[in-house]
């Protein structure tokens, strides 16, 4: 139970990003083609944004038969100011947050660059 | 007792060098449990070095009478600590302690003013902020949430999503802010820790970069993806100056990604260990010399 939830979790938090990432509105099967999981029932999908869209994160509009689905701006610059406010009182952001990048030299962009380059 | 109390504020120093070779000789998960508890260690010994400092010195004040009613010369005796030492370890106690009460006090309103941001409606356990700037990082607490910006969701394919997510889910999974926490505690008590306190920042972040490759099963996949990100961030103006400490090391990260899985070596950590084990022994024969000494003064 506790397992299958997180999982949900999860879709939720992918299906969100794919949206977010492709920035115009799309529809379930456009989301599920993009979210490239085979094994994901494109109904499964469906819920997912039913749920998102419950949840006031995702606006809709009528395409046809379908629904296309869009990130709302509200709730994200609302979360965006309360991180502003939290975040002006203390410098050290460590013992809070850990983040994915902090920060880059010249040297190593240069490196990455490289690296990026030989691998795609 | 005399020669203990120095080891005692000393030797932190020296678990403090030590610390680099524990990171390249284990495995980053292992590495961060063990620079946070030779730190905790550290810390503790350096306060209690202070306190035991202070204590027998300020009880040899010249006074007429005995600091505790008796004549002091059997103090005196039994531990020859100067006064005016003890007074600069009080001192220095005394700014231990209001340096780690503003600290805890700076972290606990922070987290306050996070809550509101934690029981904002999240897309399971991800908030995403409308900004083009490349950013993510992972916000503690019940419940954990995953903060990405969509400037960084753009620059990312789906599959280098899946690591972002991966590696700040191992974040919150591991707890790594409790690390981060107690080191950042650590160089309140003595600032001779910063060098230890990035050790520990780097290596949960390797710690999670590990957990991220194994999650998504390509470790190329996680270079990849941690090397498109820090691009992404690096056409931006620099981050907060606070976190220039992490600035060289993306390289180092994706360097040790694109090498073998780390393994522990334990064997080449005996130094710290033995450090750890010097520092133990004489914090517990201070303690000893400390309950001889009370003695000492409450019979006399």
């Amino acid at each position: 139970m506790g397992e299958q939830r997180r999982d949900h979790g999860a879709l939720e938090a992918e299906v969100m990003a794919v949206l977010w990432a492709e920035g115009r509105p799309m529809t379930a099967g456009q989301v599920h083609e993009a979210l490239g999981a085979a094994d994901l029932h494109p109904k499964t999908v469906l819920t997912v944004l039913g749920r998102l869209h419950t949840k006031g994160l995702l606006g809709r509009e009528r395409t046809g038969r379908a629904h296309a689905y869009a990130p709302n701006r509200g709730p994200a610059d609302e979360v965006a100011s309360q991180m502003n406010q939290a975040l002006v009182r203390g410098a050290d952001r460590l013992a809070v947050l850990q983040h994915f990048v902090a920060g880059l030299d010249p040297a190593d962009e240069q490196a990455l660059r490289d690296l990026l380059d030989t691998r795609d | 007792m005399y020669f203990t109390v120095y080891l005692v504020i000393l030797a932190p120093v020296a678990l403090a060098a030590l610390g680099p070779a524990v990171s390249r000789h284990l495995a980053p998960a292992a590495a961060v449990r063990v620079l946070t508890a030779l730190l905790a260690a550290a810390a503790a010994a350096t306060c209690w070095g202070l306190f035991a400092l202070a204590a027998a010195g300020l009880a040899n004040l010249p006074r007429p009478h005995g600091r505790w009613g008796g004549d002091g010369r059997a103090l005196a005796v039994a531990d020859p600590v100067p006064w005016g030492l003890g007074v600069l370890a009080a001192a220095l106690l005394a700014v231990v302690a209001v340096r780690l009460l503003t600290g805890w006090r700076r972290h606990a309103a922070r987290r306050r003013a996070l809550g509101a941001v934690r029981s904002a409606p999240a897309a399971g356990d991800l908030l995403v902020l409308p900004d083009d700037r490349a950013d993510a990082y992972a916000l503690p607490g019940r419940p954990g949430r995953v903060v990405v910006t969509a400037g960084l969701l753009r620059a990312l394919s789906a599959e280098e999503r899946a690591v972002l997510l991966a590696h700040e889910r191992a974040h919150l999974a591991c707890r790594h802010d409790r690390y981060a926490a107690l080191a950042q505690a650590a160089v309140l008590v003595n600032p001779l820790f910063g060098r230890l306190r990035d050790e520990v920042g780097y290596g949960v972040e390797r710690w999670a970069d590990e957990l991220a490759a194994e999650a998504v099963g390509s470790r190329r996949l996680a270079v990849r993806s941690l090397a498109r990100a820090a691009l992404a961030g690096a056409c931006r103006p620099a981050g907060p100056p606070v976190l220039a400490y992490l600035r060289h090391r993306i390289a180092d990260r994706a360097a040790a990604l694109q090498g073998e899985r780390p393994v522990n070596r334990w064997h080449r950590v005996w130094p710290a260990a033995g450090a750890l084990l010097v520092v133990g022994a004489a914090s517990a024969d201070l303690g000893v010399a400390f309950a001889r000494c009370l003695g000492a003064v409450l019979s006399s």
